[in-house]
C-alpha cells in the first residue's frame, strides 16, 4: 500500500511537471507550479524528510506563488501567450539519465546508512542535540554562511537593477474591506509565533533558521500586500544591519577561529553562539526574502521621479 | 489502521489529480484559482493522515505551514496591479 | 479498540465530503457554485478528518494542534472564497488566459 502511494506521488509530479512545461497559458503554469510544489513536500513527508517538507510547504504555498504572481502581472501581455518552443528532442537524453540515476539507486542497496554513521560520530563534538542542524550549521557551515552571502548578492543585484534607493518598496494602500484587516490581524501574530516556534524547535527537532525566515518572510509580504504602514515605518538602517546581520556573524566566527589558530569556521563548545548564529541567520533570511520578493515591484510614476530628480543620489 | 491511513492518503491524492482537470480546463483565471485553494485544502489532509500514518508528528506542521500560508497566492491574485501614487510618499 | 472505528468512520466521512468538493468542482457550470463546492470540501472534508484524527492520536498537544490547523485552513479558505468571489463580481469580463 504504501508503494502504491509512493508511485501515485511520483506519477502525480512527473505529470504535473510535465504540463507546467506544455502549458498553453503562463497563468495556468503558475499554478500548476504551486501545486508542484505542493506535491513536492508530499513527497519529502513520505521520504520521512520533515525538514525538507517543513521548508517547501514555507515556500511553496507562501513566496513561491508570491514572486511568480507578481511577475505574471509585470510583463503579461493581453491575449493569449503562445509557448511554442520545440524541446521533443530532449527526450531521449532525459530518458537515458533517469535510466542511469535508477540503476545508481538500485546498486546502493536498502540497508545502507549513507553518512548517518559519520554524523553521528560527529556529533559528540558539537553541543547540538539535532543531526540535522548540527550537519547546517556545524559541519557544513560553510555552505550555510555562503547561502547566505548569496541571499545578500540577490539582494543587492537587485537595487542595482532597480536603481531603487533602499530596499523597501511604496506600500499599496491598505485593504478598503474588513475582511483583510481582520485577516491580518488573526495571521500575523500566528506567522511571527510559528516563525519563532520553527526556530525554537530547530535545536532539536526538524525545524531551524530556515523554515523560519521564510514564514518570516511571508508574513512580511502580507505586511506589503495588506498596505500596512508598519513595514514603511521602520528605519532603512535597521533593514540594512538585519539582511547583513547573518553573513557578517559567520564572518566573525570565521575570523576568530583564524585568530585563535584553529580551523576555519570552528563553533567554540558554547551552545549560545551557535544558537546565536542561526537566529541571526533566520533574521537575515528574513529580511532579504521579504526585500527581494516586494523590492521588485516598479509602477510607472516611479521611475518619472527619478527620472525628475535625476540619477544623481544614486544607491545608498 | 496505518494501511487505512494509506489508501485515505492515495483517495485524496487522487482527488488533487482529478481536480487538475479544472485547473486545465477551467476557462477563467480564477476558475484556476480556486482549484489551487483546494488543492491547499486537499494537500493539508493529505499531510496530516500522512504524520499519522508514518508515525512521524512533526509533518504536522508542515500542514500547520500550508494552512497558514495558503491565502497569500490569493492575495497576490486579487491585487489588480501596483497603483500609481505610492501612500508613504518617497524613500528617505 | 472503539477508538479506532470512530476514528475510522469520521476520516470516510471527511473524505466523502472531500469528494464531493471534488466533484463540484469539476462538474459545476459557474465559478460561484464551484466556491461553494470548495467551502464544504475545506470547512466539512478538513473537519471531520481532523476529528478522526483526534481519535487516532495519543496526547492533548497533538489533539490542541490539529484543531488548531483546522481553524488556521477555515480562516485561510473563507477569506479566500470571499476575495475570489469579489474579484469576480467586480470584473466581470475576464480574459480568457
Amino acid at each position: 500500500m504504501a508503494l502504491l502511494l509512493d508511485t501515485l506521488v511520483a506519477f502525480a509530479l512527473v505529470g504535473t511537471a510535465w504540463r507546467v512545461m506544455r502549458a498553453p497559458g503562463h497563468f495556468q503554469a503558475v499554478v500548476l507550479f504551486i501545486t508542484f510544489g505542493l506535491l513536492l513536500s508530499l513527497a519529502w513527508a513520505r521520504l520521512h524528510s520533515p525538514d525538507i517538507a517543513l521548508a517547501e510547504a514555507a515556500v511553496g504555498a507562501g513566496l513561491a506563488g508570491v514572486l511568480l504572481l507578481d511577475t505574471l502581472r509585470a510583463v503579461a501581455q493581453p491575449g493569449k501567450v503562445k509557448t511554442g518552443a520545440h524541446f521533443s528532442w530532449l527526450l531521449l537524453p532525459c530518458l537515458l539519465l533517469a535510466g542511469l540515476l535508477s540503476l545508481s539507486i538500485m546498486h546502493i542497496g536498502p540497508d545502507s546508512q549513507g553518512l548517518t554513521r559519520a554524523v553521528e560520530a560527529g556529533m559528540q563534538a558539537t553541543s547540538l542535540e539535532y543531526p540535522v542542524t548540527a550537519v547546517l550549521l556545524d559541519f557544513r557551515g560553510y555552505d550555510t554562511w555562503l547561502e547566505l552571502g548569496v541571499l545578500l548578492a540577490a539582494v543587492l543585484g537587485l537595487l542595482c537593477v532597480n536603481q531603487k534607493n533602499s530596499i523597501r518598496a511604496p506600500l499599496l494602500p491598505a485593504p478598503a474591506e474588513p475582511v483583510g484587516r481582520w485577516l491580518i490581524s488573526i495571521l500575523l501574530p500566528l506567522i511571527i509565533m510559528v516563525g519563532g516556534f520553527l526556530l525554537w524547535l530547530g535545536a532539536f527537532a526538524p525545524g531551524g533558521a530556515f523554515q523560519a525566515g521564510v514564514v518570516w518572510a511571508a508574513g512580511g509580504v502580507l505586511l506589503w500586500q495588506a498596505g500596512h504602514p508598519s513595514l514603511g515605518a521602520l528605519p532603512v538602517s535597521l533593514w540594512r544591519v538585519s539582511a547583513v546581520l547573518g553573513f557578517a556573524l559567520f564572518w566573525l566566527l570565521a575570523v576568530a577561529a583564524l585568530i585563535r589558530n584553529e580551523p576555519m569556521l570552528t563553533h567554540p563548545q558554547a551552545k549560545a553562539w551557535i544558537l546565536a548564529v542561526e537566529y541571526a541567520a533566520a533574521l537575515s533570511i528574513a529580511v532579504c526574502l521579504t526585500s527581494l520578493a516586494i523590492g521588485g515591484q516598479k509602477p510607472e510614476v516611479r521611475g518619472q521621479r527619478s527620472e525628475d530628480r535625476g540619477h544623481g543620489s544614486g544607491v545608498r | 489502521m496505518q494501511i487505512f491511513f494509506h489508501c485515505l492518503a492515495i483517495f485524496l491524492l487522487l482527488n488533487i489529480l482529478a481536480g487538475m482537470w479544472r485547473v486545465m480546463k477551467g476557462p477563467t483565471a480564477a476558475d484556476r484559482m480556486v482549484s489551487a485553494q483546494l488543492f491547499g485544502t486537499t494537500g493539508v489532509a493529505i499531510l496530516l493522515v500522512l504524520a499519522q500514518a508514518l508515525e512521524a508528528p512533526y509533518i504536522r506542521n508542515a500542514a500547520l505551514l500550508f494552512a497558514l500560508l495558503m491565502i497569500m497566492a490569493v492575495l497576490s491574485f486579487v491585487r489588480k496591479t501596483v497603483p500609481k501614487q505610492s501612500q508613504t510618499g518617497d524613500e528617505p | 479498540m472503539i477508538f479506532d472505528i470512530v476514528s475510522i468512520i469520521l476520516c470516510l466521512a471527511g473524505a466523502l465530503f472531500f469528494l464531493g468538493g471534488t466533484v463540484g468542482l469539476l462538474r459545476f457550470p459557474d465559478t460561484y457554485s464551484r466556491l461553494h463546492a470548495l467551502t464544504k470540501a475545506d470547512n466539512l472534508g478538513l473537519g471531520f478528518i481532523v476529528l478522526g484524527l483526534v481519535f487516532a492520536s495519543a496526547t492533548l498537544p497533538e489533539i490542541i494542534k490539529l484543531g488548531l490547523i483546522w481553524l488556521l485552513a477555515l480562516v485561510g479558505s473563507s477569506s479566500a472564497c470571499y476575495f475570489i468571489g469579489n474579484y469576480i463580481y467586480q470584473m466581470p469580463s475576464q480574459e480568457e488566459e
